[in-house]
């Protein structure tokens, strides 16, 4: 028979006493939602001492960007070559950084199992699914102990924006939301989180007793954290709770200056956007007073190239590629992921800049002038939209799709007056957080 | 742990060994320096649909990859350059039998000698010619299967005979770790304190 959450050894092998209330106490409540599944941190003792170590040195070290001579890339590209079945079959192992060759993740889906360093143990071996929009689906291999580093960078990315995790009085350290019909939900404790409660909720009301038992939940339980992406925590917004908490993450989707301020206004805390990947995990973060997503991990090379593989200069536009990474059961090199954007320094932190997922794509106004997708980027920044795709027809028409409630009007005026061709705008069905949608798309081309 | 080089008994009679020694001899020079030829797909292509027609464009798309990621791209031309000899002229294959060729058994001579060594020494090519005629379920022409395959034994390299152990230990890690992850995709994962 299946044990009850609270004691589960398996799931949470240094579960205490302690603990087990705490979670037994989330759980056995009378507004709780319907936990449909069980997860844990599956990390032991020694994976914890380990982690502890881990977080140390990665908050002493300095971010890693730029110069392909870092100590521990020479290492880590070494260990590649001669752990990694893929990279073994490399023409040229001995060339410099820059002339090693580029992979993608077509090269990931094709076999992700050559990517898994010959040495690593299977038997904890966890797997991770991302359909993305690219059509490369990905299981991407991981481990519970790389899950745990996550913690470190979401600290990181915290501490820069004033939050301090060891300061958190709930019991419930982190409430990672969702709005999807269907959705993975659980709690747990976790021991990054001095062993406080984390518990992931759906909150379409599909998971809930009684649509009420929402606001109800979070303010009884007073979370110190929210986590998810621009559309849950917008719907997350229009439940009707007061509790405060300290710092809002938001990751998987771009989240527009307009959704930000709305989203710092209704939770009355700070809200800092991650660029998190399912290959890499947080690769940077939104701190106060910059622009763009400050880079977070010491052993992550971060560069930007152009469409041959050559690194474009500093602040230039290109597609973001990294080498290393903390997932050892997927060690990277120079992997393009897909996403473009500029890399720039203030002098002393360097940023990734003018972030868009997908390559780059061309939009015609009615006086022959070409716009690319940042641009449509800045010019939509004002309005508070979660989610949102806009397509340019071959007669240069638009049609721009978004969620129910958006400003249809200010966005007509703002995108006719631009482009001076009709603009169409009509609204996406159904709230579903788990479905991404390609934000960007033309049937006119700029050679045509 | 023994090698299972082939079945014997289950080839067609091939080629004249000596001939195809002599067609390896003049392999052109060119090709052995690099950069590989921008033609390298067009080759391949010719020298599977000349011997299976059911060939499709994305069958060949193991090929299509750039060569800095697949050194074994040499062998594989070298492999469509000695499949060209007219003594195979008469011949057709399971394309599967041909793809498997072309990458696998390339990747594995690739990794226990150079198309150089292949082609200059004699012992390595005769490694060579019966390899690759072995992968097609050929056996020269006089021998017998059993014949054949003792010979592909003898000429075996320490090296090749290396590298097909760690291929067969590779094959059963991707195994592996196929199954973990197909067993781990329908369970839960781990904590982690923000989605992607």
């Amino acid at each position: 028979m299946q044990q009850v959450p609270w004691t589960d050894y398996e799931r949470m092998p240094t579960l205490d006493v302690e603990s087990g209330a705490r979670l037994k106490a989330l759980i056995d409540q009378p507004h709780a939602p319907i936990f449909r599944n069980r997860s844990g941190h599956h990390l032991s003792a020694s994976d914890l001492k380990a982690l502890e170590g881990y977080t140390r040195d990665e908050m002493e070290r300095s971010v890693s960007v730029g110069d392909s001579s870092q100590d521990w890339l020479e290492d880590f590209v070494a260990c590649c070559f001669s752990e990694v079945p893929f990279y073994r079959h490399y023409a040229n192992r001995q060339c410099p950084f820059l002339e090693i060759p580029t992979t993608s993740r077509a090269d990931l889906s094709r076999d992700i199992t050559s990517f898994v360093p010959d040495q690593l143990p299977t038997d904890g071996l966890i797997a991770y699914e991302t359909s993305g929009t690219t059509g490369h689906p990905l299981v991407v291999p991981s481990h519970p102990v790389v899950a745990g580093r996550y913690s470190v960078f979401h600290k990181k990315a915290l501490a820069w924006n004033g939050v301090n995790t060891n300061g958190f009085k709930s019991d419930l350290a982190i409430m990672l939301a969702g709005y999807q019909e269907k959705c993975f939900t659980y709690a747990s404790v976790s021991p990054y989180l001095n062993n406080k409660g984390l518990v992931k909720l759906n909150f379409h009301p599909n998971d809930w007793h009684h649509p009420d038992d929402r606001q109800n939940y979070i303010d009884t339980n007073q979370p110190d954290l929210i986590s998810g992406d621009p559309i849950s925590l917008s719907e997350l917004g229009k439940i009707p709770f007061s509790h405060q908490p300290k710092a809002i993450l938001t990751t998987s989707m771009t989240l527009l200056e307009g959704c930000r301020c709305q989203l710092e206004n209704r939770f009355g805390c700070p809200v800092i956007d991650l660029y998190s990947l399912n290959e890499v995990g947080p690769v940077g973060c939104s701190v106060p007073g910059k622009e763009g997503f400050r880079l977070l991990q010491s052993k992550l090379h971060v560069e930007v190239l152009n469409p041959i593989g050559i690194p474009v200069k500093p602040g230039e536009r290109g597609e973001i590629t990294v080498t290393g990474g903390f997932n050892d059961y997927l060690p990277l090199l120079r992997y393009r992921t897909g996403d473009y954007g500029r890399l720039e320094s203030d002098g002393h932190d360097w940023f990734i800049k003018d972030l868009e997922g997908r390559p780059p794509v061309q939009f015609k106004t009615a006086h022959g002038l070409w716009l690319n997708n940042v641009d449509i980027t800045h010019l939509l920044q004002q309005f508070p939209l979660s989610q949102f795709s806009l397509h340019q027809h071959v007669d240069g028409k638009l049609s721009m799709r978004v969620l129910p409630g958006a400003e249809v009007d200010g966005i007509k005026n703002v995108l006719s007056s631009k482009f001076g061709f009709a603009v169409d705008v009509q609204f996406i069905s159904q709230v579903d957080s788990e479905k991404k949608v390609i934000q960007y798309t033309s049937d006119i081309s700029k050679q045509s | 742990m023994s090698v299972t080089l082939n079945d014997g008994s289950q080839t067609r009679e091939g080629p004249d060994i000596n001939t195809l020694h002599h067609r390896l001899t003049e392999y052109p020079k060119e090709w052995l320096a690099s950069p590989l030829p921008a033609y390298f797909i067009a080759v391949v292509h010719d020298a599977v649909f000349e011997h299976c027609t059911e060939v499709s464009a994305s069958d060949l798309d193991p090929f299509r990859r750039p060569y800095q990621q697949c050194e074994w791209y040499r062998m594989s031309l070298l492999m469509a350059y000695f499949l060209a000899d007219e003594s195979f002229d008469a011949y057709q294959f399971p394309l599967n039998l041909l793809l498997r060729l072309f990458e696998e058994t390339a990747k594995e001579l690739t990794q226990a000698g150079s198309n150089n060594v292949y082609i200059s020494d004699v012992d390595r090519r005769e490694e060579f010619i019966r390899v690759v005629l072995s992968s097609l379920k050929l056996r020269p022409k006089g021998e017998t299967g059993v014949q054949a395959e003792d010979r592909l034994q003898a000429v075996s390299s320490q090296e090749r005979l290396k590298v097909l152990k760690a291929s067969q230990a590779a094959e059963e890690r991707a195994r592996e770790i196929r199954e973990a992850l197909a067993r781990q995709k329908a369970k839960e994962a781990a904590d982690k304190m923000a989605r992607e």
